[in-house]
């Protein structure tokens, strides 16, 4: 979980600056001149689309085995593989031959790996959509606008509470928060589904998708809230302001069309940082073993499964298929589009910056 | 494949009689030289303290008791040169060796033993072995309790013979003192503050030289030892970690283990690295544990459906790689009294889906969590292999549930007297044997009134052969009286025996006499280098 | 401004205190019995009782929280009233194994039985910030050549590809990184070990051929946002009025480069380094481990496999205080090093 001070300073600076509507039409259009920024953007949006609508299209359940076909190669990377062959120094053929039902090969239990990676696609999505919405977003701007509004002991006490938060390694906390909390959100969810006469909930990995991001989101809604309660209190002293206040414009339609307009760009270059490092926690969190719990796959799971010195040459050998490449190779993609876009955006949209 | 925390309670207790055997001779070979190994940070080098197989390493090293493990894993003489049993079986006189001094120089003497003796009985060290490993002395009960302020059986006779009375005579009392809560401890050292361990003053064969926490622990020759000194000049454990395999293969250490991803490659003949495997057993059992106090596991055709829709030969082939044997029994290969012929309840899905049917549950099964401990990175793959097997062969879908280890220990004790019952249903443990004897398996986990039996597994006939057995002093009839309970409780489908494990390990050509021994025993005395 | 400043000291023991309730609150909660987990499948809950009573874990939380902090007494308190209880625990003798956070004891670890804390991690912290900062140090010198170089040429071809070939590194996986270099240098060639740490005899790894590798790759992480940070600071340097004054005034290019523009460039990237020194623990978790580090990283990953609760939670303290302070430095830093920034 990146700290947001950097974000937060970049947010001071930010207030300093003349603001207009423009602008944001403006950030648009020199952001599509970056070439590398937009094809970032396309792939963050291939990845998070995948995410969702992929597994529809998984050809196999994530779940199913085949103890007969354990690490079959995968068939799209046959034309690639002889050229690493090098690496493996035994040059043992391969188990198993590469079939186009596999398209990535299975894994050790004889598992489809292309369809996991889809299902371990959607976890990702989901953990990091969720966390971001729900903190960044969701406490993030109301903490933030209430903070900016009510002032006085609001004020002080959000933003005190802010402080704290913000003092604390997050990424150590979130993990003890899901090592010490997920038994007792386990047994509450239980509780709940009995009392509740339905079940399923449990069973669908519920628990883990609720405590991994709601740890996480109680980390960091921080850096928005700062950021918004900046530019409330900026932006109230500003003549425009005061006149649509005078003229009697609601407290509502003074967020949503003055404040939040001019708080986007900011708050998205935010949202990039944070959604990569969403998923970087996930990562952390499957190798310690308390975040998303098998079977539900999760890319962390399938990286930190076959982690291993020798596997990975064998992949790259194509002796068995890419468990371990195929999974980290989407992920270091991804976070490789969002630090592309991230910087586009802020070239783009941080006027100082050109 | 150490993954749960039960492994910090493999015990060093050997029930056998082969007193004085001869120590073998450690074979050609240079003197000098450095061992360079893995090691972990000890969590304590307290003999008094230590109960984990880590520390264990360090300590049977560095220190030294009265008696010790030899590779056969028989108890021969170590400080004490010779004992005499009273006719009663109740009084120990111990006659200590000569010269035989601590690191520091000083002579060990009886005053010694006494002091090491109530130093680890009394409440204010904590440690939590002494009641178990020295309990049976007379009088160590009260000073754990605090109730006297010495011990009543450790009696100094003279300044080299100790004397030492039970409560009752005990066949085992002499195995319980190899365990390191019996070992030697100099008084000066340990009164000299917190961090005495730093800088322990053992008798063992080796002396601590560095310990750079978290870096390395050099461990050097005792030349004055009492026996024939150690060949080694020192053994240098690294505490970093690293990738093993390539710290072997770029010489930095001289043994490696090796894990399920290269074990073919070290398997294939024509690999150079082939001619420096050595494999050994662990005498430990992997199982599938049904608690039968709970639907629907209290019929025995259940448990033998769930058995027998396993097909154990084919995960460990697949998942583990061979790596470790396919168990059809409880007992060990490795262990005295093993039953290479013990018959299993073998993979067969139709006769499974039969025996399911014909249960009292019929088709009409209650849900089933699979309950596994977590504390380290992901779900075994041989449990979610379970699942699946049971799910294609009997149609039945399991639930896996992980559970903190801290919250697994306590929810699947079960307690008789204060009617606390195991909360699983079905969950997977693997149990490691204390000392070389059936007895720790068969009776401790499976007599209906053992407090280890966390599936309340209860038979007469099989707790009949057990009683028996507990009072048969010879070790065939012993053997073949736990062998035959052992199939009563295979045929009732007691577990589902998953697997029994086994070392792998890479040692360098220049390492002579390395011996990967199935338990902790001190060895480094053996080994050279040339 | 010095207002401020005393104003953020004041209000930092407050935080401190807020962090190590919420640490202490979690850890104490935390899932299953420490005792239990120390003594494994067999244990006999008489031992457990009395390893708990002389640990002081039967007290009541609010207690034990307050132990944690100021110490426990050593008597236990018994049959008091009320006043005389909350004297007696502020004011009689310590417990000698109980002496508080505020006299930097952080108790005792569950998994070295007997070992202080603060022991264990105080000679951690020390490889980690040795190895940490040799690592960023490579990275920052790596990362402002590269970003000075793309400001230099903004608009050419090659400066977005130094922009970018700055991030790719900086998002290679160092668990591939890792086994590729090992694999090369060490199983292959032979060059330098692969992984491990020799502290040598006065505690300082920099000099042995041990850092070697995982400093090199452990800079690739910083080299992506210190090459952004530094071209685009240039850049909005380059553009002031003072530059290009100084150019019109026929300043050598090079007088340019290092006064103007280096200068005020340098600011963020005190930002950068000071936080990345203060997560020092976070970045650590999976490099360490991979390389054989006895940092921080590897601590708190060990200690977390071992739930040793005592030690996260110190660790969880020291980084929050940390942070805390690193944050105050580079705040008055920034008032010393730029004039036109005023706190408050």
């Amino acid at each position: 979980m990146a700290r947001s001070t950097g974000v937060a300073r970049l947010a001071e600076t930010a207030e300093e600056r003349t603001v207009g509507k423009s602008l944001w039409v403006l950030g648009w259009e020199r952001f599509r001149r970056k070439k590398l920024a937009m094809i970032s953007l396309v792939i963050i949006l291939a990845f998070y689309l995948g995410g969702i609508a992929g597994p529809f299209f998984a050809p196999f359940s994530y779940s199913a085995q085949n103890l007969d076909l354990s690490y079959q190669p995968a068939w799209l990377a046959q034309p690639l593989c002889t050229v690493i062959n090098v690496l493996d120094a035994s040059r043992r053929p391969p188990q198993h031959q590469p079939s186009v039902d596999h398209l990535l090969g299975t894994d050790r239990l004889g598992r489809d790996l292309f369809s996991r990676i889809l299902w371990g696609m959607r976890t990702s999505v989901i953990v990091s959509l969720a966390a971001v919405l729900t903190g960044s977003i969701f406490l993030g701007v109301l903490l933030g606008a209430l903070s900016g509004f009510v002032g006085r002991w609001v004020d002080t006490l959000i933003m005190r509470v802010g402080e704290i938060f913000l003092a604390f390694p997050g990424l150590l906390l979130v993990i003890l928060i899901s090592a010490t909390l997920r038994p007792r959100v386990q047994q509450w969810v239980e509780g709940v589904q009995q009392a509740g006469g339905f079940s399923g909930l449990v069973e669908s990995g519920f628990v883990d998708y609720l405590v991994v991001f709601g740890a996480m989101a109680a980390f960091s809604w921080v850096g928005v809230a700062r950021i918004i309660r900046g530019q409330i209190l900026m932006l109230r002293a500003l003549e425009y302001v005061q006149a649509a206040r005078a003229i009697g414009a609601t407290t509502s339609r003074l967020i949503f069309v003055h404040i939040l307009p001019n708080t986007l760009n900011i708050i998205i270059i935010m949202l990039s940082s944070s959604l990569g490092g969403a998923i970087g926690s996930e990562l952390v969190l499957s190798w310690l073993g308390v975040g998303i719990q098998p079977p539900t796959p999760s890319l962390g799971v399938m990286i930190w499964e076959n982690q291993s010195q020798t596997l990975l040459f064998e992949q790259f050998a194509c002796r068995v298929s890419p468990v371990f490449l195929a999974p980290i190779f989407i992920v270091s993609v991804v976070f490789f589009c969002f630090a592309l876009f991230g910087d586009g955006l802020n070239d783009a949209l941080n006027p100082r910056a050109r | 494949m150490k993954r749960f925390g039960w492994a910090l309670i493999a015990l060093l207790l050997v029930v056998g009689t082969a007193c004085g055997a001869a120590t073998p001779g450690g074979g050609a070979g240079g003197e000098g030289g450095t061992l360079t190994i893995f090691g972990d940070d000890p969590p304590t080098l307290d003999p008094a303290l230590m109960s984990d197989t880590t520390s264990a390493v360090y300590v049977v090293e560095l220190f030294s008791g009265l008696v010790t493990l030899n590779r056969q894993l028989q108890i021969v003489p170590d400080l004490a040169e010779s004992w005499q049993i009273s006719a009663d079986g109740k009084s120990y006189t111990f006659k200590l060796r000569k010269g035989a001094m601590f690191h520091s120089g000083k002579e060990v003497t009886a005053n010694d033993f006494k002091y090491s003796f109530e130093r680890a009985a009394d409440p204010k060290t904590n440690s939590h072995t002494s009641d178990t490993y020295l309990g049976d002395i007379k009088g160590v009960k009260e000073k754990l309790e605090g109730k006297a302020k010495e011990v009543s059986g450790v009696k100094v006779v003279d300044d080299s013979t100790l004397q030492i009375d039970l409560d009752a005579p005990r066949f085992y009392f002499l195995a319980k003192m190899t365990y390191p809560t019996s070992f030697v401890v100099d008084k000066e050292n340990v009164e000299s503050g917190r961090s005495w361990t730093d800088k322990p003053n053992g008798t063992g064969p080796f002396k601590m030289k560095e310990w750079k926490k978290g870096e390395q622990i050099l461990l050097e020759r005792n030349a004055s030892f009492y026996m024939e000194p150690a060949k080694l000049n020192q053994v240098k454990f690294l505490l970093a970690g690293g990738s093993a395999m390539t710290m072997y293969e770029n010489n930095e250490v001289d043994v490696s283990p090796v894990g399920i991803n290269d074990i073919e490659r070290i398997q294939d003949t024509s690999n150079p690295l082939n001619r420096e495997f050595v494999v050994a057993n662990t005498l430990d059992t992997w199982y599938v544990g049904f608690n039968v106090e709970v639907p629907p596991f209290d019929d025995p055709k259940v448990r033998q459906a769930f058995n027998h829709a396993v097909d154990k030969s084919k995960i460990v082939k697949v998942v583990l790689k061979d790596l470790f044997q396919p168990a059809k029994g409880v007992i060990p290969p490795g262990m005295p009294g093993y039953n290479p012929s013990v018959k299993g309840l073998d993979f067969d899905p139709n006769k499974a889906k039969q025996l399911l049917k014909e249960s009292k549950y019929g088709d009409n099964l209650p849900p089933i969590t699979f309950t596994i401990p977590s504390s380290s990175t992901t779900v075994d793959p041989v449990t979610e292999a379970i699942v699946e097997q049971w799910k294609t062969n009997l149609g039945i879908t399991v639930k896996i549930q992980q559970v903190e280890w801290a919250t697994f220990l306590v929810d699947i004790k079960r307690d008789p007297l204060k009617s606390k019952k195991n909360k699983y249903q079905v969950y997977e443990l693997g149990w490691s044997a204390d000392y070389p004897d059936p007895q720790d398996f068969v009776d401790i986990l499976f007599h209906s009134k053992s407090l280890d039996n966390n599936g309340a597994y209860s038979n007469p006939k099989v707790d009949e052969l057990l009683d028996k057995a507990r009072s048969e002093s010879a070790s065939e009839q012993r053997f073949r009286l736990y062998q035959e309970a052992e199939q009563i409780i295979v045929n009732d489908g007691g577990w589902v025996p998953l697997y029994h494990g086994k070392t792998y390990r890479l040692v360098k050509p220049k390492i002579k006499d390395y011996l990967s021994a199935p338990m902790i025993i001190p060895q480094f005395k053996y080994i050279s280098v040339q | 401004m010095l207002a401020y400043i005393i104003r953020r000291l004041v209000w930092t023991p407050f935080v401190l205190i807020a962090v190590s309730f919420i640490t202490f609150t979690v850890g104490h909660y935390g899932p299953g019995d420490p005792v239990q987990v120390l003594m494994g499948q067999k244990n006999d809950p008489e031992i457990v009782d009395r390893v708990r009573r002389e640990r002081g874990l039967d007290r009541p939380f609010w207690e034990q929280y307050v132990g944690y902090v100021i110490g426990a007494p050593k008597e236990q308190p018994a049959g008091m009233s009320a006043v005389e209880y909350v004297f007696h625990f502020a004011f009689s003798e310590r417990h000698p194994d109980r002496q508080g956070v505020i006299r930097g004891d952080f108790g005792e670890s569950y998994k070295f039985l007997g070992q202080k804390v603060s022991d264990l991690i105080f000679s951690r912290v020390w490889v980690s910030v040795q190895l940490g900062s040799v690592a960023l140090g490579v990275g920052v010198i790596i990362g402002m050549m590269l970003g000075l170089a793309a400001a230099l040429n903004q608009g050419r071809w090659f400066d977005p590809v130094i922009v970018s070939g700055g991030l790719f590194l900086s998002s290679l996986p160092v668990f591939i990184v890792q086994p590729l270099l090992a694999f090369l240098l060490s199983r292959q060639l032979h060059l330098l070990p692969s992984s491990g740490w020799d502290s040598g005899v006065l505690g300082l790894g920099i000099f042995s051929p041990k850092i070697i590798m995982p400093a090199l790759i452990l800079s690739l992480g910083p080299i992506g946002g210190i090459t952004r940070l530094m071209r685009s600071s240039t850049l909005e340097v380059v553009n002031q009025d003072y530059v290009r004054t100084a150019r019109s005034k026929g300043l050598g290019e090079r007088a340019v480069r290092i006064n103007h523009i280096g200068r005020n460039a340098v600011l963020p990237i005190f930002t950068v380094v000071g936080l990345s020194l203060a997560s020092l623990v976070e970045g650590g978790f999976i490099s360490e481990t991979l390389f054989g580090i006895p940092g921080i990283g590897r601590l708190a990953v060990e200690s977390f496999f071992a739930r040793d609760y005592p030690v996260i939670m110190a660790m969880t303290l020291l980084v929050a205080a940390s942070y805390i302070i690193v944050n105050l430095l580079i705040d008055i830093g920034y008032t010393f090093l730029d004039p036109r920034i005023t706190l408050g």
